[in-house]
């Protein structure tokens, strides 16, 4: 596992608890994953636009996998889907909607705008470890992901 | 044939009038033919009634004891309207009548009465026919409850009853004659109003003849009002006339503009509160997320340092998080009676409540329980909320069972005939479906009839049955969506049956 590739994850998300909860589960599920995260979708796209992960300390710009939650300040996660996906250079990213609505606008909307899935964030710390481990099963180790 | 006495009584058969002759007792002792004809009589004189009064209408013959008979008496002779009547049957015939005394004008010498009925002519008839109807006429214009307003062929006012007099706040002298578009309707509108009465009195039709309109009419006080006014045009003497019947709707259309205020007020705050429970019920989840993750994370890291009160105050605080989002996750589900409504559709509440039962099949099976569902009517309804409304009742019946004991719950429905309204004219009679669900469990005492459907509302300590108390406050408020009543019937002890009437069809605006 020492060559094993580290996948990087960029999360948008205004919920600093969140944002801690992923990473404390994906060091407790010990996948190779790193957590990089912004508090919303404003910074989002500042971050990818200009210098992407570097400046914030990873080894390559682009993240692999964007974590994005739907209700945040400045650009909300809908916004920031559109932007993204109409981003000829960041379009390929994909992106997973993160939130906790559960309402059928919401869900339908995001995968209008192109979102690659839709998961409502975990209850109990046994669902986020479940969450890490599944997001690395999926997106890193079962899909083959956009060479760059 | 050369007596006299057959002479006038040969005489007395060729007339057309009823001729009788009687004592000054009242005793008939001679009716000539005609008389006997009219009455039914045989050809006999010994088969003549008994007293005048007896071939009289009995109204009649009081007035003819109160007026004839003392004029007879003073002056030896009356003349007026009487109405005989047949003695075989209730035919009556309406004559003027001559009574004089035979003899003398004295009735002291005077040997007999005479009566003489002389039958009205045609023309009479008709004249007090006419009579009649003009004096019917009259009692139905002044006894109407609506204003009627006659305008002749010149378009000025030529009726104004009495209800019209009350209703403009003016009296039929100041109008008559006055043409109605001056007195009767606000300036602004006097034009078009005198020029459409103009018109339909010169084409005798129009198109508002006979249709309801509504228009605003002014009171004499300056004070305008809606009305309803129907038109009809009819001839009189030649000429043609318009009668306006007006309807004074000023209260209704208030209590209408009231109603509908109402309902867009009740509509607004339905809608704040639906807004409230969903955007509340989201916002609360978050910090309560938190709380449980944090909890387990707390437990997982902390619980070796812990002892056993700290291990049992996490969790406390844990069990304390779960119920938090139970509630919060009914408070949902409530709002979404009306935030997630249907359309309504036929919906089979037998099938429904089948499927019911085979999801509760697991619960069902834990209790040992039966519940039997009986023959149900097909009734138009939102089919996810009839589900949920089944689901809640049966999942309650098996719920509140008695310790130890199988539950028994029964469904049954079946049409019951609603109220009805007819005098407001909504739908003749509305039919309704009554569903029952019975069961044999703990029951309850009804003095907690009002609360049990209340939000959050429970009769027992959590420790004994589960749940949130929002079961029944969901059940209450998909059956007030369906226009219809729940309620219960119990007694601690003796089981409990629900009973929940919804109507069997909605009009197309409703359910929305």
């Amino acid at each position: 596992m020492i060559n094993a590739k580290t996948f990087s994850i960029l999360m948008a998300d205004d919920d600093p608890e969140d944002c801690l909860l992923l990473r404390d589960a994906v060091s407790g599920a010990d996948v190779p994953v790193s957590v990089f995260t912004v508090s919303d979708g404003e910074a989002l796209l500042e971050c990818l636009t200009s210098g992407g992960l570097v400046s914030l300390g990873a080894a390559s710009a682009r993240p692999d996998l964007i974590l994005l939650d739907l209700n945040m300040p400045r650009r909300d996660g809908r916004e920031t889907l559109r932007a993204l996906k109409s981003d000829r250079h960041l379009q390929t990213i994909p992106v997973v909607v993160l939130t906790t609505s559960t309402a059928a606008v919401d869900i339908d909307y995001s995968y209008e705008l192109g979102a690659n899935s839709y998961i409502t964030k975990p209850s109990t710390f046994q669902d986020w470890l479940a969450l890490a481990r599944t997001v690395n099963d999926y997106w890193f180790r079962l899909v083959e992901l956009p060479t760059g | 044939m050369n007596s006299p006495h057959e002479a006038f009584r040969a005489l007395a058969d060729e007339s057309r009038d009823l001729i009788c002759l009687a004592s000054l007792q009242g005793k008939p002792f001679y009716m000539n033919r005609a008389a006997r004809e009219w009455l039914g009589l045989p050809d006999e004189d010994d088969a003549l009634p008994g007293s005048l009064r007896e071939y009289h209408d009995p109204a009649s013959w009081d007035e003819l004891r109160d007026v004839a008979v003392p004029a007879v008496k003073q002056t030896g002779r009356w003349e007026g309207p009487s109405r005989l009547c047949r003695l075989d049957s209730d035919r009556r015939l309406s004559v003027d009548t001559t009574v004089f005394l035979v003899g003398s004008t004295d009735v002291e010498k005077a040997t007999c009465l005479a009566l003489i009925h002389r039958r009205r002519s045609r023309e009479a008839r008709l004249k007090r026919a006419l009579e009649e109807a003009q004096a019917r006429k009259h009692t139905i214009l002044e006894t109407s409850l609506d204003p009627i307003i006659t305008v002749n062929s010149r378009g000025l006012i030529s009726e104004f009853n009495r209800a019209a007099e009350q209703v403009f706040g003016r009296p039929r002298e100041q109008v008559l004659g006055t043409a109605p578009s001056e007195v009767l309707f606000p300036a602004s509108k006097i034009e078009g109003y005198q020029n459409r009465i103009d018109r339909y009195l010169d084409a005798g039709e129009g198109s508002l003849l006979s249709k309801r309109t509504e228009v605003v009419a002014v009171r004499a006080s300056g004070l305008p009002f809606e009305a309803e006014l129907t038109m009809t045009i009819s001839q009189e003497q030649g000429e043609p006339v318009l009668t306006f019947f007006v309807r004074d709707i000023s209260a209704r259309k208030r209590a209408e503009e009231e109603q509908l205020r109402h309902a867009a007020e009740l509509e607004r705050s339905n809608h704040e509160l639906e807004q409230f429970a969903y955007v509340a019920s989201h916002d609360l989840q978050e910090p309560l997320r938190k709380i449980r993750t944090f909890g387990d994370r707390l437990q997982s890291h902390a619980a070796e340092m812990l002892d056993v009160t700290g291990n049992e105050c996490i969790d406390r605080m844990r069990n304390a998080a779960e119920r938090m989002q139970a509630l919060i996750n009914g408070l949902l589900n409530l709002s979404r009676v009306t935030t997630k409504a249907a359309d309504f559709e036929p919906v089979d509440l037998g099938r429904v409540a089948r499927e019911v039962v085979a999801d509760l099949e697991v619960k069902i099976q834990q209790t040992g329980g039966r519940v039997d569902v009986d023959k149900m009517p097909v009734i138009q309804a939102d089919p996810l909320q009839m589900r949920q409304l089944f689901q809640n009742l049966i999942g309650n019946a098996l719920k509140f069972h008695r310790d130890g004991e199988t539950p028994l719950v029964k469904v049954s429905g079946r049409f019951v005939h609603g109220r009805t309204n007819r005098v407001l004219g909504e739908s003749p009679e509305r039919e309704q479906c009554q569903i029952l669900v019975q069961d044999d469990g703990i029951g309850f005492d009804t003095k907690y009839l009002d609360r049990i459907f209340d939000v959050f509302q429970r009769l027992h300590p959590r420790g004994e049955h589960e749940g949130t108390g929002v079961g029944l406050a969901i059940c209450r408020k998909i059956v007030q969506r369906h226009g219809g009543t729940i309620t219960a019937k119990s007694q601690p002890g003796e089981g409990a049956t629900f009973i929940v009437v919804l109507p069997v069809v909605h009009s197309p605006n409703e359910g929305h």
